[in-house]
């Protein structure tokens, strides 16, 4: 995801009429854009950051949409499948998460929070309630897949093994521990940025972290050898 | 939810090569990104141009008077009741004779109090 602010630079004079431009710390639309000028339009959007691409949406940039969609729903239905290991599941998280995000988009005020920060935490949210709802019903059934014969189809399969593994062991788990785990391990974020999701202290994090990986490692001892980790 | 997680076999050892596994299955799932579907793609594109907000548009606010004409149901109930209002006061103001004969009629005797006498109020006279 682009993090860089944006000059629009210099634009033609046909595209000046219908790009959103920087007026006191907040983009403001001009004109609609011609037709033949949509395409420059979006090259022009394409370098804005995240939170100045949500402001021109709200402003009623057309291109803004379908940009913002190809820029973060990658994320959150990534960060979904790691968490939930589903694909039916996943495109729901990522179809609500964006739902939310058109909803707070004419509201979202740029540098009050990061677009990024906050889809991890509502993305985190939904999956946190989906494995919720998942301890109380049955647990995650492998999808059936048909046989594949292409190189690498094992690997790939035993990938997604290790991932319903892991999810499964993630549904155990309190909830707080599973948010910071799947924060800090899956996600890669710091201490600090999982702090500010949660709302709560870098210590409280590193603790439930340490507390979430002992339960998910024993969760998990008892299934070495079906994944494969056995001899390693 | 109960913290209280079996023990593994193997003491120590067994707890060194559980966490082992574990930050390799972590390390493994971390890596992977699986990408959405372009139909979701497009739901979803879709989804955000529907919602999109329109230039121009007015932005729901309770600011000005939109909430008085929201509560008296919009422009047309509240156009009606203007015109009432406008109405009653010339009828206070400047009664029509049939009016007061009316009035006579029912009440028996009407007392008039002009605080602007003999003025033509509203220009209705000649």
């Amino acid at each position: 995801m682009s993090s860089g602010a944006m000059s629009l630079g210099p634009a033609p004079a046909r595209l000046r009429r219908g790009t959103a431009v920087r007026g006191a710390g907040r983009l403001q639309m001009q004109a609609v854009p011609p037709p033949e000028a949509r395409e420059d339009a979006r090259l022009a959007l394409t370098g804005l950051s995240d939170g100045d691409l949500l402001v021109a949406y709200a402003a009623g940039q057309e291109a803004a949409a379908q940009l913002l969609t190809e820029r973060l729903v990658p994320r959150v239905y990534a960060q979904a499948m790691r968490m939930l290991a589903d694909r039916a599941e996943a495109e729901d998280v990522a179809q609500d998460a964006m739902l939310k995000l058109w909803q707070v988009a004419p509201d979202w005020r740029e540098g009050e929070a990061q677009v990024t920060t906050w889809l991890y935490r509502v993305t985190a949210n939904l999956c946190i309630d989906r494995l919720r709802r998942r301890r109380r019903t049955a647990p995650l059934e492998a999808a059936a897949e048909p046989p594949d014969p292409a190189p690498g189809a094992a690997e790939r399969l035993q990938g997604a093994a290790r991932n319903r593994a892991l999810s499964e062991a993630l549904a155990s788990l309190p909830e707080r521990q599973a948010r910071a785990v799947a924060l800090r391990h899956l996600e890669g974020l710091g201490n600090p940025e999982i702090a500010g999701i949660m709302d709560i202290g870098v210590e409280a994090v590193e603790s439930l972290t340490a507390r979430g990986k002992r339960a998910l490692a024993r969760l998990l001892s008892k299934r070495r050898a079906e994944l494969g980790y056995e001899d390693e | 939810m109960s913290d209280r997680i079996e023990t593994p076999p193997g003491g120590a050892a067994g707890d060194a090569r559980a966490e082992d596994a574990l930050d390799a299955l972590l390390g493994e799932v971390s890596q992977r990104a699986e990408a959405p579907g372009e139909a979701l793609m497009a739901r979803i594109a879709a989804q955000g141009r529907a919602m999109q907000p329109r230039p121009g548009a007015a932005a729901p606010s309770g600011q000005g008077a939109g909430w008085l004409r929201a509560l008296l149901g919009g422009w047309p109930v509240a156009g009606g009741l203007a015109a009432a209002a406008a109405a009653g006061v010339m009828i206070g103001g400047a009664p029509p004779a049939a009016l007061t004969a009316f009035a006579s009629d029912v009440m028996g005797q009407t007392v008039s109090y002009s605080l602007l006498s003999d003025a033509d109020l509203y220009g209705l006279e000649d």
